[in-house]
């Protein structure tokens, strides 16, 4: 199939992460296809009763996309970073195609392509999620950052805190603010005249 | 807030925080020192950072997961608990029935097969659960309301509805009437059938939508794993009204912004309507039985998608034009399974479904076929047929070679005597091969529509050569070069040599050949083989003997002028030329493209040194059609032309002229069958263009197999016209050049109607937020200019023959028998219009 995919997404992931938007669309179906098997493989170690942290199976699909000796170690961090905000962008552009189908609550969600049993959604809002983050990073965009490649990202609080430069200490408290504020305005609590 | 207020506020929440529960008010009032708007912005934090918790502790993979699993639409294997599950309903009492065994599982829950608890050998239901969504209530109550008329249901291809209710454990279940039998795509491969015969196993599917339809009830979800052919031969559909119980849309029409919406059908099979949740209506079945008949015809799907993310998958079906059947099916297509592995649709193999080959297809899909489908699958609902009977109606009349509706009359475009007269012809059902000589029809030139190059630069008239019944039409032919003799084969394998001029007919004595080209000295033929002549023959006009020179599967071979050499397509992955010898020496590939390309047509240069072919890349964003040469080495020239993408749809012919122009068809953007002929001139030897392209012709049928006869003066092709009149045309060709403007219209809301009798602006009929208007747009500007729109709808415009006012009619919606409907005629350059009729009145 000529030159190998992990090569051309590094590629492409570095042209996203100067701006070039043409990039995205390469990309999407590529890691779209990751993170679809990367989710079957969540759901069905669920079914069997494990539970999997997810954050491994972000890791899972990196390294899927990308040899990681192409990236040199320089690099990671801002490799890393670019792939959260790629996360982010992604998942969140799913969710939102998604979001005719269900919001919160307990009502269930039917297509009749699914499997057989449905189990009930989490009932996070991811993309009023990403909107609250957007709104945050205007604020302070480190905390911004801190869970983007968190969340998004997979990153524990160690690679989070070398990505970003900072302590672990530092992260693991914007973390925690970040967490409060988010939750907060998600809830849409009203602030007086700040 | 600034960055030093937030800093403070920061500050102190990592402070309070630190504090012991019960000391963080004091603290925290302390701290504030009387600002009581920062005490109250830490407070509320601090609140929250104590429910924070489990707060996106996860990932946000791990939120879409779910979802993203069951993306794909691929079976997943049950789980444990899934299988517990089964078993334990196996031998269980439902209503009067007793479940026996698993059928299979549909999409929202297990299918059973049972027999009433009282008697084994009586009747076999198929009882079907929903698991998964609505509460019981819910779909009893639903169910309530429908069963009347669904139980009412009485046709021989519906499976019946015979029962509704819910389990001991609440949940809600379907009798159905037991069907057994394969998906109608399944069978029809599984059986080999060919196209007449899965037409008419279509037509029966169509006959139970048509009756479900007059009962008012609309099936919303078909798709062919819910139509099952039993082992006689009887199509059933299946679920019928399930969609409707099941949605949540159809109550009251509202849905608020937190309530569910209950998406009840195949993304894939959905109309653009349905994806958009807007009103559904008799029109969405008749798209999602065009996207059935699109797979039964051609093996593929309309519409490919990479990913299948929702997004994707309704912008496709919303945005996309698929590619018409008969170039779809000269296409090779690659899938990607859910394990990840690819395989390959070819033409090869979707022939072989059919009981035919890759040549013969592209020509039996192409004109009627091509129309029928595409017009059910439009994107508005309004330009589809407008109910299933109308859409069997023109199948019908396919079958029996008479014209269909989907194809645009000549008459309302062209008006011409002659095409009256050929009207009249087709109306007799005969598949012509009909002769365009020279000389003579002045009708043309006065076309009731004025294009720019109208005239054409020859004149085109018809002479029909041959009579074919339907069912058993010329499936290929070629002319000799002196344009002297025809040799045509027909569907039942028969081959024939015609005299052109003098009407000699001779049957050849081979079968299952099908002429590719003449050798120039006029002795023998190029065939390809059927089945198991399979491959490149030279046969001998004498005796008939054949002497088989390659195996190549391909659509297109050719000899060079001089006769050494025959360029071909070797094997049924479309995007390599192939040379050989005139007897078979050296096969060798000269020239290998992307694989996402196609060649669909190549042609020789009049030296004998290059090749003109078309490279068509068929991927809906990037659809592109170029116009190459190549010398023999494989080294490519310059792009001489490229086709706009709105036109692109992979079907170009073309052919080089002894002058060194080369002519090449592009279609008629009126029609889904109809072409245009085009010229651009090229140096055979460098490949260089020498000029622009200009048009030729206006509005052929699909023209293939060009031809110059030796003086240069007769230029014979062959086109079909409506109704699958096959013709051959002859053209006289002067050297005038005309530069086309290339107006780009949105592919699926503008319907263009024809050119002002300046021709300096177009005239085309939108629709825009539900209402159609009619608009004016000079070719030398970029924005239109509306000429009528409203409150009203205004459609239909048809050019009076002056060409300086058109008719319309205009109407307060656009349904189809609006009572306030008017038929009114304006100015072209505009004015007040004047209405000519109201009130009920059929227009002409």
């Amino acid at each position: 199939m000529g030159t190998s995919p992990s090569r051309d997404i590094t590629q492409l992931l570095r042209a996203w992460g100067t701006g070039d938007e043409h990039a995205l669309e390469e990309l999407t179906p590529l890691v779209y296809d990751e993170l679809r098997k990367a989710a079957k493989r969540q759901m069905a170690k669920e079914r069997d009763g494990h539970t999997l942290q997810t954050t491994a199976l972000i890791n899972e699909v990196y390294l899927r996309l990308v040899n990681l000796d192409d990236v040199s170690w320089q690099d990671r961090a801002h490799f890393f970073a670019i792939c959260a905000r790629l996360m982010r962008r992604i998942l969140t552009d799913y969710a939102r195609s998604r979001s005719y189908l269900k919001r919160g609550g307990d009502a269930r969600r039917v297509t009749l392509d699914e499997a057989l049993m449905v189990s009930a959604d989490p009932s996070l809002d991811l993309v009023a999620l990403e909107g609250a983050l957007t709104k945050l990073g205007e604020v302070d965009s480190r905390k911004s950052s801190v869970v983007e490649l968190r969340f998004f990202g997979g990153l524990t609080l160690k690679e989070t805190a070398a990505v970003l430069k900072v302590s672990a200490d530092t992260v693991t408290r914007d973390w925690n603010l970040a967490k409060a504020w988010l939750m907060r305005e998600m809830d849409g609590e009203q602030r007086d005249g700040f | 807030m600034d960055s030093e207020r937030w800093q403070t506020v920061e500050r102190l929440y990592h402070a309070v925080m630190e504090c012991e529960e019960s000391q963080r008010a004091t603290f925290l009032s302390r701290a504030c020192g009387g600002d009581e708007g920062l005490r109250r912005e830490v407070e509320s934090l601090v609140a929250y950072g104590n429910r924070a918790g489990r707060f996106i502790e996860g990932s946000a993979l791990g939120v879409v997961a779910p979802a993203l699993a069951r993306d794909g639409g691929d079976r997943q294997d049950p789980t444990a608990e899934e299988c517990r599950i089964v078993e334990k309903m196996i031998g269980k009492r439902i209503s009067q029935y007793r479940i026996v065994e698993q059928l299979g599982s549909g999409g929202m829950g297990e299918v059973y097969r049972a027999v009433r608890a009282d008697d084994q050998y009586q009747k076999q239901v198929a009882i079907k659960l929903v698991r998964a969504g609505e509460s019981s209530g819910f779909v009893i109550g639903r169910f309530k309301n429908e069963r009347q008329i669904l139980a009412n249901f009485d046709h021989p291809n519906i499976a019946r509805l015979l029962d509704g209710g819910a389990t001991d454990e609440g949940v809600p279940y379907f009798v159905m009437e037991l069907v057994e039998g394969q998906p109608i795509d399944k069978y029809c491969d599984a059986h080999k059938l060919g196209v007449p015969a899965r037409l008419t196993l279509f037509l029966q599917v169509c006959s139970a939508l048509d009756y479900a339809h007059q009962h008012q009830i609309i099936h919303r979800d078909i798709k062919p794993a819910n139509i099952l052919v039993s082992a006689e031969g009887v199509p059933k559909l299946l679920d019928f009204g399930i969609a409707k119980i099941l949605d949540r849309d159809v109550l009251g029409g509202t849905v608020g912004a937190t309530q569910t919406v209950f998406r009840a059908f195949t993304p894939e099979y959905a109309s653009p309507e349905q994806i958009k949740a807007e009103p559904i209506r008799p029109a969405s079945d008749v798209y999602s039985l065009g996207v059935v008949l699109y797979e039964l015809l051609t093996g593929h799907r309309p519409y490919l998608f990479k990913t299948r993310m929702p997004s994707e998958i309704e912008q496709a079906i919303c945005e996309e034009e698929p590619l018409k059947p008969s170039t779809v099916v000269t296409r090779v297509e690659e899938q990607t399974l859910a394990d990840g592995t690819t395989t390959s649709i070819t033409p090869e193999e979707i022939s072989g479904a059919r009981g035919s080959d890759p040549k013969q297809m592209h020509s039996r899909l192409l004109g009627d076929l091509d129309a029928i489908v595409m017009t059910a699958l439009r994107k508005e609902p309004h330009r589809r047929y407008a109910s299933v009977d109308d859409l069997s109606e023109d199948i019908r009349k396919h079958l029996e070679g008479l014209p269909i509706a989907a194809r645009p009359s000549t008459l309302a475009y062209r008006g011409t005597k002659f095409v009256r007269r050929h009207r009249e012809l087709a109306v007799s059902a005969l598949v012509f091969l009909v002769l365009v000589l020279l000389g003579g029809l002045a009708a043309i030139r006065r076309l009731a529509v004025g294009k720019p190059g109208a005239e054409p630069h020859g004149e085109v008239v018809r002479r029909q050569l041959t009579a074919n019944a339907p069912g058993n039409q010329v499936t290929s032919a070629a002319i000799s070069r002196d344009g002297k003799y025809l040799a045509y084969s027909d569907q039942a394998g028969k081959m024939y040599l015609l005299q052109i001029d003098g009407g000699g007919l001779r049957q050849l004595p081979s079968s299952d050949f099908l002429p590719q080209d003449w050798f120039p000295d006029g002795t023998h033929l190029l065939v390809s083989g059927r089945g198991q002549h399979s491959g490149l023959w030279k046969m001998s006009i004498g005796d008939g003997t054949s002497r088989k020179l390659a195996d190549s599967l391909g659509l297109f071979a050719e000899v060079s002028p001089d006769g050494s050499h025959i360029a071909y397509q070797k094997r049924d992955v479309s995007n390599d030329i192939w040379l050989m010898g005139a007897d078979g020496e050296e096969p060798h590939r000269i020239a290998e493209f992307d694989a996402r390309d196609s060649i669909f047509s190549f042609a020789w240069g009049p030296g004998g040194q290059r090749l003109v072919y078309v490279r068509f890349r068929g991927e809906f964003a990037k659809r592109e059609q170029v116009i190459e040469t190549c010398d023999l080495q494989g080294s490519r020239a310059l792009v001489l032309a490229s086709v706009p993408r709105s036109r692109s749809d992979g079907a170009t012919e073309v052919w080089w002229l002894p002058d060194g122009r080369i002519l090449y068809t592009l279609p008629d953007p009126l029609s889904y069958s109809d072409y245009d002929i085009w010229s651009v001139a090229a140096d055979p030897l460098s490949g260089k263009p020498l000029g622009p392209p200009s048009r030729l012709t206006n509005g052929e049928g699909a023209a293939s197999n060009f031809v110059a006869s030796a003086d240069g003066k007769r230029f014979i092709y062959m086109s079909t016209r409506s109704n699958d009149a096959v013709n051959v045309g002859n053209l006289d060709l002067r050297a005038e050049k005309f530069s086309p403007r290339r107006l780009t219209l949105d592919v699926w809301d503008n319907e263009p109607f024809g050119w002002t009798r300046d021709s300096k602006a177009v005239l085309f009929q939108s629709i825009r937020s539900g209402r159609s208007a009619i608009l004016k747009q000079r070719i030398d500007q970029q924005t239109p200019e509306v000429l009528l729109s409203g409150a009203e709808s205004y459609q239909q415009p048809t050019f009076s023959p002056a060409g300086d006012r058109f008719l319309y009619t205009a109407s307060a919606t656009l349904d189809r028998h609006d009572p306030s409907e008017r038929l009114e005629s304006m100015l072209v350059a505009g004015g007040a219009p004047t209405i000519l009729l109201a009130g009920d009145y059929s227009a002409p």
